[in-house]
């Protein structure tokens, strides 16, 4: 429930800029030289920092640089409209702890808990303070906006992401940093028609009705499969079994499309913990595991390890990152759009398979931490406890 | 003789089979005082009832100053010129003594302005009472609030004023001031109807009396020409029926149950004993402590003194406690205390004594089955089977189950609730005989009833109440139903003198906490001390971008939490107002989008406003109409709201024209116009509350609706203007809020659902109706609005922002409830 909240609210608004965000996506956030306000005092001129999507990738958004960092006392507010369960402490413990690199940046950190009307009387009350810098995942969407554009308008560089506001990068705010949704399809589609060698009958389960990110990954996955005759997506080309990204819908759900379907080879899902969910329910049917194309998640990791250790390779998994390490780049735009410093690094991602039990990219299980942990961010458990907190 | 100014003419009313009253005829003239006599259930009540256009009668007429009653309407009948004073207070607890009686005079009589508080100063003055008008009904003894009843009456100018007991709760002085009052009211022309058990009153204040008794009238007298005995004779009037088992008259001098000064809430410094064999009956009019008596050795009511059991003492203070020192209590009222209605025979006889049948919680089926069959033998119940719902049984044999129930406990002490109410003759013969047996066995029972006959039929000896006194005990020859109805009824005893009111600042202090405003200075001044603190520790906390963000989101919950109160004033709760905000933001986006300026602002919000109306019509329909709890069918409404929201706009669309949000944004200063126009708001709606008779209307029904009815207030029409008025103002809020959010987004605003309850509860709001303040929710909304921003500042752990206002809630709704509960027990207890 209270993920599917924040992932709810943070989606639903992708729709009206998904055209925008390619658009802007491509040419990456390289927007923050227009202030002219205390304009650059170390890197005058020249570009501080250039990373590249590659790079950003394979380190998850870690760089020993603090050039973004300036020398100028700032403060910067981090705030996050929902902000309690696992995948807001991670992405919380991104952003600080990146900040944390920069001696003269002071954080402010503040969570809405699903509160939208407290979110914006936040957001507000921290601009008021006289933040320089404002680092957000509006997970209310389109309906922050107005409140973004209110600190844009006060002089704070305000860096959304995770959850789309709409507006123009720009000008509402400096950027907006998050991946490309419709990758994920073509991913997923791709490894399945791989891993079931061109021939399978494969469902699909998603978040809530006609959300857009769901929408758009399906869409991908009909279209790999159309070049695939022998693939057959049983939930449909239209729309999905929705799971509201509530494990336990995503139990009952699987658990019907079990009863219904004899022959279920694969399961692609937009949500790692619904996909867990979805093992159990074929556990529960004493159905043997198919192979899943999902996000990360801790859980399914360990899922897979204890199901190759018994001796079961029918299960196979490949994951893309939950992708809170995103949160370091956010830091970074915000604080060096604040210091007026030029960076040069990209807004939205293509992330990629991170996790391919069929390509030799086992999928990693830490037992010390819960299902809900995400291997990918590179956050350690210190990280997580010191900065994982409002 | 000049006209009657009430009559009565051969009225008939049956309730189902039972006929409550058969060809009864009853007239009043002017200046006379008519008394109306009988026992519990003679049918005086149902008689008024009729009168005051409450019942309607079968056939017959009441004709009210000469004109005819023509439809059932208590206001009919006021408006005709009749005033009730019913027995129990009709006062309304939230309102004040001032606000009490305007509500009750029609707006033609009723006083304005200045005048208003001169006019209720000698209104209290004529009936002797000593209430300040500002006092609260609900901080009043009940002889007060009698006072005032009857203040409320006169104001009327009545033509005829209904007194119904009304000296039941007044010491001694009060009634002699009543009994002066009648005397000048019968001076000015009034006729008055005179209830009452209490002959010898009935004697000092009547001109005529009229005895009922079972439905008929039995004789109409002038007061000189009538003994007591005669009347007595024809209140009575049964023979004796031959119904009751044989009395051995040899009870065991050792006493089985002793209880020495037992008091309690309606009692005082009662003694009794029984002894071993005996059956012992507690009699009295009505109300006059002996259930309280019952009920207290029972445990079900707290009281002091102490009470034996063969020799040990005994602590009553919980039914468990009482049963297991042998006293079980036999309910008389089977519904609501006795059986359980959809369980078995079987289940309903064991369940007192479900650790005899049962090991280790299983219940041993075989045991619990020969337990229910003895049961069923014995005492010969007659049913389908222990397996049959106690439901399908009738009245008596119910009753029997229950007796059943209560023996297998093995009791010494059976205290036994009005054992044959509703239980046909043949029933009532087993029953006694039931009672006697288990009595012979060696134990005691007591047996409380309304029914004379049964007790001098049953009893070996009666102990008679009145006002809370055990006032004669009556055994062999003058065990009879004569003396039980006479001892009650000619009874002088008086309520001991109320101890003087506590004075001094303590009860001014108290009377502050319990007043509309205390939560509102409260509130004031932690606001203050809030910005003090956060201000202090960074001064931009009142920087003019913090204020008016801050202010801007106040008036949007301020609106909201206005409209909230309005349904919770009367007594009603609204949830769907958080998603009604969330769906006027979205069509407020089909409206103001785009380049449409003030228009747009103008049109949407009017399109707002009337879908509000929609709104709340629907609510407020569905709890009159469909009568369902205001949770569900506002809960129906948040979900269909919150439905409609997504269907309109199933993604986020429609961005706020920009000169939109200027407009709705415009300060003055740092002070956004949305909030100035919502404190002028709060201000005007504070004053309609508390000086219109709208606000005392809405206050009312969500003190009492019944009462509400009584005085003549449109109690349903009320109640659905409170809600529509509750879904206008949160659409308001909803306009401004669309400011803030710039876009039509579904699924935002239902938090206001809860905030407006919080911030409406902080400012002394009761949950329960009837009080509450504008000003005091304002103040509640701001703070709450304030601790978020402060929070922030203070850089506080995430944590404080939901504790702060939630001890605040908690520890605002605490003091406010201890007040009014101990101001209520004081209240009933008629000490103060």
């Amino acid at each position: 429930m209270v993920t599917t909240r924040r992932r709810l609210i943070g989606v639903v608004s992708l729709t009206l800029s998904a055209a925008l965000l390619t658009a802007c996506g491509s040419s990456g956030g390289s927007s923050s030289d227009s202030s002219g306000s205390s304009a650059s005092s170390s890197a005058s001129g020249g570009t501080a920092l250039t990373l590249t999507e590659a790079q950003e990738l394979s380190s998850a958004g870690k760089t020993d640089s603090t050039a973004f960092c300036g020398t100028t006392p700032i403060t910067l507010a981090v705030h996050d409209g929902f902000g309690v369960n696992a995948w807001s402490q991670a992405s919380l413990a991104a952003v600080r702890s990146e900040a944390a690199k920069c001696s003269n940046v002071t954080t402010v950190v503040q969570i809405g808990e699903g509160d939208l009307q407290k979110s914006i009387s936040q957001v507000n009350s921290m601009v008021a303070q006289g933040a320089n810098a404002l680092v957000l995942i509006p997970d209310f969407g389109q309906a922050q906006l107005a409140s973004i554009k209110a600190a844009t308008d006060a002089g704070t560089k305000v860096v959304p992401w995770a959850a789309d506001p709409g507006g123009t990068a720009g000008s509402d705010y400096v950027t907006y940093v998050d991946w490309s949704s419709p990758d994920a399809g073509t991913l997923w589609a791709n490894w399945m028609v791989k891993t079931l060698g061109g021939k399978g009958n494969v469902v699909f389960i998603g978040g809530p009705a006609g959300n857009p990110v769901t929408a758009g990954q399906l869409k991908s996955v009909v279209s790999v499969f159309a070049q695939n005759p022998g693939m057959k997506l049983l939930t449909g080309d239209k729309d999905w079994p929705v799971t509201n990204w509530d494990p336990a819908t995503a139990q009952k759900v699987t658990a019907s499309l079990l009863a219904k379907y004899p022959q279920i080879d694969g399961i692609i899902s937009d949500y790692g913990t619904d996909a867990l969910a979805a093992t159990r329910a074929m556990q529960a049917a004493n159905r043997p595991l198919v192979p899943i194309a999902t996000l990360e998640a801790n859980g399914l990791g360990c899922l897979y390890q204890k199901e190759k250790a018994a001796g079961d390779n029918k299960f196979q998994l490949a994951t893309i990152s939950a992708r809170n390490w995103l949160g370091r780049v956010a830091a970074r735009q915000a604080i060096a759009a604040a210091e007026g410093i030029k960076i040069d690094e990209p807004s939205t991602f293509h992330l990629p398979l991170i996790e391919d039990s069929t390509a030799g990219m086992d999928p990693k299980c830490d037992s010390a931490q819960g299902d809900d942990f995400y291997n990918s961010n590179q956050i350690t458990a210190d990280e997580l406890a010191k900065y994982g907190k409002p | 003789m000049t006209t009657d100014v009430l009559r009565l003419d051969s009225i008939t009313k049956t309730f189902g089979a039972v006929t409550a009253l058969s060809d009864v005829s009853f007239s009043v003239g002017p200046g006379e005082v008519h008394a109306l006599v009988g026992e519990n259930g003679a049918g005086k009540s149902t008689l008024m009832g009729v009168a005051a256009g409450a019942l309607a009668p079968d056939s017959g007429t009441v004709d009210i100053g000469g004109r005819r009653l023509s439809r059932v309407a208590p206001v009919h009948a006021q408006e005709l010129g009749l005033a009730v004073v019913y027995q129990h207070a009709t006062t309304l607890d939230d309102l004040t003594v001032a606000e009490n009686l305007l509500l009750s005079v029609p707006r033609s009589q009723r006083p304005t302005g200045r005048t208003a508080e001169q006019w209720v100063r000698s209104h209290l003055a004529e009936v002797g009472s000593s209430a300040r008008p500002s006092d609260r009904a609900e901080d009043l003894g009940p002889a007060q609030r009698q006072l005032v009843e009857i203040a409320r009456a006169l104001a009327l100018r009545s033509s005829v004023l209904v007194l119904d007991e009304p000296t039941e709760s007044l010491t001694e002085a009060e009634s002699d001031l009543l009994f002066d009052q009648i005397g000048r009211l019968r001076e000015r022309g009034a006729g008055i109807v005179y209830i009452s058990h209490r002959f010898p009153e009935v004697r000092r204040v009547a001109d005529r009396i009229s005895v009922l008794r079972d439905g008929r009238l039995r004789g109409t007298f002038a007061a000189s020409d009538v003994t007591e005995e005669q009347v007595l004779e024809l209140i009575v009037g049964r023979e004796v029926d031959h119904v009751f088992p044989e009395r051995n008259g040899s009870s065991d001098p050792a006493p089985v149950l002793v209880v020495r000064g037992l008091s309690g809430a309606r009692f005082s410094d009662v003694d009794l004993t029984a002894g071993s064999g005996e059956i012992l009956g507690l009699a009295g009019v009505e109300g006059n402590g002996q259930r309280d008596v019952l009920r207290a050795l029972a445990g079900l009511t707290t009281s002091t003194g102490t009470v034996e059991v063969r020799g040990h003492a005994v602590h009553v203070d919980r039914p468990a406690a009482a049963a297991a020192a042998g006293i079980v209590h036999l309910p008389g009222d089977r519904h609501a205390e006795g059986v359980f209605l959809p369980m078995t025979v079987r289940e309903n006889a064991s369940v007192l004594v479900l650790d005899r049948v049962s090991k280790l919680g299983l219940v041993d089926r075989a045991a619990e089955r020969a337990l229910a069959d003895r049961a069923v033998s014995t005492l010969s119940i007659r049913t389908a089977g222990i397996e049959a719902p106690v439901s399908s049984l009738s009245g008596g044999n119910q009753q029997k189950v229950l007796f059943a129930r209560s023996l297998e406990a093995e009791p010494t002490v059976l205290l036994a609730d009005e054992p044959t109410r509703g239980v046909d003759v043949g029933a009532r013969v087993e029953i006694y005989r039931l009672l006697r047996e288990f009595a012979e066995e060696g134990n005691t029972v007591v047996v409380l009833s309304s029914d004379a006959v049964e007790l001098a039929g049953l009893c070996d000896r009666v102990l008679v109440f009145s006002r809370g006194q055990v006032v004669r005990e009556l055994e062999a020859e003058t065990l009879t139903e004569r003396e039980i109805t006479g001892a009650a009824i000619t009874s002088t005893a008086r309520r001991t003198e109320e101890s003087a009111t506590t004075s001094g600042w303590r009860s001014r202090l108290r009377s502050l906490a319990r007043g509309d405003y205390a939560p509102s200075l409260v509130l004031a001044l932690l606001l203050l001390v809030l910005v003090a603190v956060v201000t202090a520790k960074n001064p931009l906390f009142l920087s003019s971008r913090n204020m008016s963000g801050v202010l801007l989101l106040t008036a949007v919950l301020a609106f909201v939490s206005f409209g909230q109160l309005t349904t919770l004033l009367a007594g009603s709760i609204d949830l769907s107002v958080g998603p009604l905000v969330g769906l006027v933001v979205v069509v407020m986006s089909f409206f103001a989008a785009g380049k449409t300026g003030s228009t747009g602002l103008l049109v949407g919000t009017l399109v707002c406003v009337g879908l509000a109306v929609v709104v709340g019509l629907a609510n407020g329909l569905g709890v009159r109409l469909v009568g369902l709890p205001p949770v569900i069918a506002t809960l129906v409404s948040f979900i269909v709201l919150q439905g409609l929201a997504l269907l309109l706009r199933p993604t986020p669309d429609g961005y706020i024209d920009s000169a939109v949000i200027k407009l709705l944004q415009t300060k003055v200063g740092p002070v956004p116009v949305a909030m100035i126009v919502v404190v002028l708001l709060g201000l005007v709606l504070e004053w309609v509350l508390r000086s219109t008779t709208v606000g005392r209307s809405l206050r009312a029904v969500g003190s009492d609706e019944t009462r509400a009815r009584r005085v003549g207030v449109p109690v349903g029409v009320t109640i659905v203007l409170a809600h529509v008025t509750c879904a206008v103002l949160a659409a308001l809020g909803g306009v401004v809020l669309t400011s803030l959010i710039g876009v039509g987004q579904a699924g935002i605003g239902s938090q206001y659902t809860l905030t407006s309850i919080a911030a409406v509860v902080l400012g002394g709001a009761s949950i329960f109706g009837g009080r509450g303040s504008f000003v005091g929710a304002l103040l509640g909304a701001l703070l709450l609005q304030t601790i978020v921003s402060a929070t922030s500042f203070l850089n506080l752990e995430q944590a404080w922002q939901q504790w702060l206002p939630g001890l605040l809630v908690l520890g605002g709704a605490a003091v406010f409830s201890g007040a009014r509960r101990r101001a209520s027990v004081l209240a009933s207890t008629g000490q103060e």
